[in-house]
């Protein structure tokens, strides 16, 4: 008794208690970063060119970094979402069609994540027709009937699942000091396959939609600007979780699968070729990894979508909202789940010209909304005294150009358009 | 103007159309914002904000010298060069449209809620003698506003038609029902204070829901322009994080003025919650025994004793002798802050009496220590308000008292010097200067 009380007057317990109450959107908004197709471009890297490209994760830290730093200002100092900053200070047509296009984009991006899902349960011996479906439903009863501090925990607990990417490395016993020489030493090679795996890499970890759902999840959680020092720790917390998962799946093909020469398209093959080189254990960890990154994106990102869109032309939006309150945003979420849904469970769907049009999409909008991001966060009568300081400035609009320039290079060879 | 009767008139219809000059037929700039009044009914159009063509900048035309407005292609205006910039001589500072309301949220008193604005709807009102005036009389948030914004109105209202058989139907909100959150003046950045008249009819629970949808700085202007009562009332409602929020952004001498207004267990849960600085800046605004009674009912560690008892004190044992302890004392005679009284204690600190050292210097030396304490002890709990430990020490006249735990054992002193500072801050402030 007289113990708690003093402990809870040590200014060190206190950081820690503010800390666990404002923590989160960091953290689950970089683990939803490595969904179905973020695993899928990690296990093709690394199935591909072994550690060699262990360095982008490196500079892909950054970008992240900067990007959902200001996300998180800007969400603390406005108490506005991104789609509301947009709309007020862009006009409407600019939002329109932004929307517009993250809508399509991500529809695409939901039927990857029901993808990632019924590739993880066929290795695991359960069919598409069972697992998606059954996986959907689950995903709207969470989102629909439960409420946010509910669903907010079980996402934590989803992003902790990850870390079975640390096991399936393990298991697969890679060269440690090999890695160590292929994350200090970028090697750079000159064919465009490996440019596109480079550009891949980076583009996957800053989607554009995650900046929207970054800076209303801040909101949501009502974080006090006094308590910004530690939201910049639940960011940077989130983000090197996202590189570590990132990292270990690399290495875990990269040990296995690279060195024995095996060539992968999708993250369901990595998984089916880690059994007779890892054996089933490893196997099975990788799948049940991609099933729970798969599933968790296939919540968080139709409820993001619906959120934003809502935002942005004026409806009710809120998981803590009745669907009586809130109709425009439960139909949308709703539907979105259900076109992804549909999408793969359709025989002999076009998957991968759906996957690489998404991806278009996101390269298109993504120096939209990064350049928005600077003119606003730069704004005095919105940022007050919080505007980005001249170092921010260099490091943010250095990502926008880098970002953007991929961005363009992808768009233009990467695609295979 | 050409037609006699009454008609109407989008924004999006006029905004960045080209002014033109009456006298030379030429080209001024784009119509890029309109100035009104809000002292009527309805605001008034007083003039036009002209972006100027070929540069930057920004002129004002007041609106008797504006000809023609109404047929969508151009809009005529008497510009007399050198009379760029006419301000006005009113006290009440006109509010500019499109930058109050185009894409902003408005609070919607006749539904209870925000909803973002997608056009403004005008009337042209001819009947007048002399020039025509124009009001803002709707504000339309509908899904046919937005497809006019996006120049897509046209072509859905034909789909529509075919469909459905009907016209699409616009979605207004009368300006009696409208709720500005910010607005825009036209000195640019000054904020006008709002006027929240029309907020008073709406139930506190209510306003609270409007409040969580708005961003940080119109809610706190928003809710500086209700009474005090009201805004206690509506803060009542707002969940715990959101209330913390928003006191510590308001201002002290408000913050202070809402919480005069709130049931007193309310605001000493919302007080506890604030941060020290926001606490006390807050205490400066409230009448003293209010103060005090906050301070009374506070459950924070920071208004009990344990937070500024002294853990320095000196000991003894009932076996000891005078002797024995008079030579401790000696010891500890500058470490302690006070060595006045010395605790005789048990193995595990609990506290079984008090010696002076009065009694020990008119003891022998030989003398057990057992023989001379006095078992009937003053001594206060940990967590006892500050304020119930000074009453104790004026009843009783001590200079200090042991602070004991659940379990009687000591965990520090008091001194009543300690105990009055921290109920009369003032005094402790008046003595240092």
């Amino acid at each position: 008794m007289n113990f708690l009380k003093q402990v809870k007057t040590q200014p060190a317990f206190r950081n820690l208690l503010i800390f666990f109450s404002v923590v989160g959107p960091g953290i689950i908004t970089g683990s939803v970063d490595n969904d179905a197709g973020g695993i899928t471009t990690y296990s093709v890297a690394g199935a591909t060119y072994g550690y060699r490209l262990l360095w982008t994760l490196i500079p892909s830290f950054i970008a992240l970094l900067t990007v959902q730093e200001m996300n998180a200002r800007m969400g603390i100092v406005t108490g506005k979402g991104l789609a509301d900053l947009i709309r007020e200070n862009f006009g409407v047509k600019i939002t329109f069609y932004i929307f517009i296009c993250l809508l399509i984009a991500d529809i695409g991006n939901t039927a990857t994540e029901f993808a990632g899902v019924a590739g993880s349960m066929m290795v695991l011996g359960v069919s598409k027709y069972i697992s998606v479906p059954l996986a959907a439903i689950a995903v709207w009863i969470l989102v629909v009937k439960g409420n946010y501090k509910i669903s907010e925990k079980i996402f934590l607990i989803f992003s902790v699942f990850l870390l079975s990417y640390v096991v399936s490395a393990i298991l697969a016993k890679p060269d440690w000091s090999e890695i160590g020489k292929a994350i200090i030493t970028p090697s750079i090679q000159w064919d465009g396959a490996y440019i596109s795996t480079v550009l891949g890499l980076v583009g996957t970890t800053v989607a554009p939609w995650m900046q929207f759902y970054m800076q209303s999840s801040v909101i949501e959680k009502g974080i006090k600007i006094g308590d910004y020092k530690f939201t910049i720790w639940d960011v940077v917390i989130g983000c090197i979780a996202t590189i570590v998962v990132a990292f270990f799946i690399i290495v875990s093909c990269a040990a296995t699968l690279h060195v024995n020469g095996v060539q992968i398209g999708e993250a369901k093959d990595a998984a089916l070729a880690l059994k007779p080189l890892a054996g089933v254990l490893a196997s099975e960890v990788f799948a049940f990894g991609l099933f729970v990154a798969s599933v968790f994106s296939a919540a968080i990102l139709p409820l993001a979508t619906a959120f934003y869109v809502c935002e942005a032309f004026g409806f009710e939006a809120g998981i803590d909202k009745k669907f009586s309150e809130a109709p425009q945003f439960y139909t949308l979420f709703s539907l979105i789940i259900l076109v992804g849904v549909v999408i793969i469970l359709i025989p002999n769907a076009p998957l991968i010209t759906i996957t690489i049009w998404t991806q278009v999409l996101n390269a298109i909008l993504l120096p939209v909304v990064l350049i928005c991001m600077m003119i606003i966060v730069n704004k005095t009568e919105i940022m007050e005294g919080y505007t980005n300081n001249k170092f921010q400035n260099i490091i943010g609009w250095g990502t926008s150009i880098i970002l953007i320039i991929l961005s363009a290079i992808l768009l233009f060879f990467g695609s295979g358009l | 103007m050409a037609s006699d009767i009454v008609n109407f008139i989008f924004l999006s219809d006029i905004l960045n159309l080209s002014v033109i000059n009456v006298y030379d037929g030429k080209k001024i700039g784009y119509l890029h914002d309109l100035s009104a009044t809000t002292n009527q009914v309805f605001p008034k159009i007083t003039g036009i904000i002209v972006k100027v063509k070929d540069s930057n900048g920004e002129i004002f035309i007041p609106w008797s010298k504006v000809k023609n407005l109404s047929n969508r292609k151009s809009i005529t205006v008497e510009h007399v060069l050198g009379v760029l910039e006419e301000r006005f001589a009113s006290t009440d500072p006109d509010i500019l449209l499109k930058k109050t309301f185009l894409d902003k949220q408005i609070i919607s008193t006749s539904g209870n809620k925000v909803v973002r604005v997608n056009d403004l709807h005008l009337l042209i009102d001819n009947t007048s003698k002399g020039n025509s005036n124009l009001w803002l009389v709707h504000i339309d948030i509908g899904v046919k506003g937005l497809l006019r914004r996006l120049g897509w109105e046209k072509l859905f209202n034909a789909i529509f038609k075919w469909i459905i058989a009907r016209d699409m139907k616009d979605k207004f909100v009368s300006w009696k029902f409208v709720q500005p959150t910010a607005t825009a003046n036209i000195y640019g950045s000054v904020q006008l204070k709002i006027d929240s008249s029309k907020l008073s009819e709406i139930h506190p629970a209510d306003l609270a829901d409007i409040l969580e949808d708005l961003g940080i700085d119109e809610r706190i202007s928003l809710l500086e322009s209700l009474s005090f009562q009201t805004a206690a009332a509506t803060l009542q409602e707002m969940p715990l994080k959101l209330r913390i929020q928003i006191s510590e952004t308001l201002e002290a001498s408000r913050l202070s003025g809402i919480i005069n207004e709130m049931p007193m267990d309310e605001a000493v849960d919302l007080f506890d919650e604030l941060s020290p600085e926001c606490r006390l800046s807050a205490y400066a605004f409230l009448p003293s025994e209010k103060v005090i009674e906050l301070k009374e009912l506070s459950k924070l560690s920071i208004f009990s004793v344990g937070s500024i008892m002294n853990t320095d004190f000196i000991t003894a044992k009932e076996t000891q002798t005078v002797k024995e302890l008079l030579d401790i004392l000696k010891a500890e005679r500058n470490k302690a802050e006070l060595i006045y009284y010395i605790y005789v204690v048990e193995n595990d600190d609990i506290l079984k009496g008090v010696v002076t050292i009065r009694e020990l210097l008119s003891s022998r030396p030989e003398t057990q220590i057992a023989d001379i304490m006095n078992k009937n002890i003053i001594s206060v709990e940990i967590d006892t308000n500050i304020k119930r430990v000074a009453q104790i020490f004026f009843k009783y006249n001590f200079i200090a008292i042991p602070v004991v735990d659940n379990d009687r054992r000591i965990q520090g002193i008091i001194t009543s010097r300690d105990a009055f500072e921290s109920v009369f801050p003032e005094m402790k402030k008046e003595s240092e200067s």
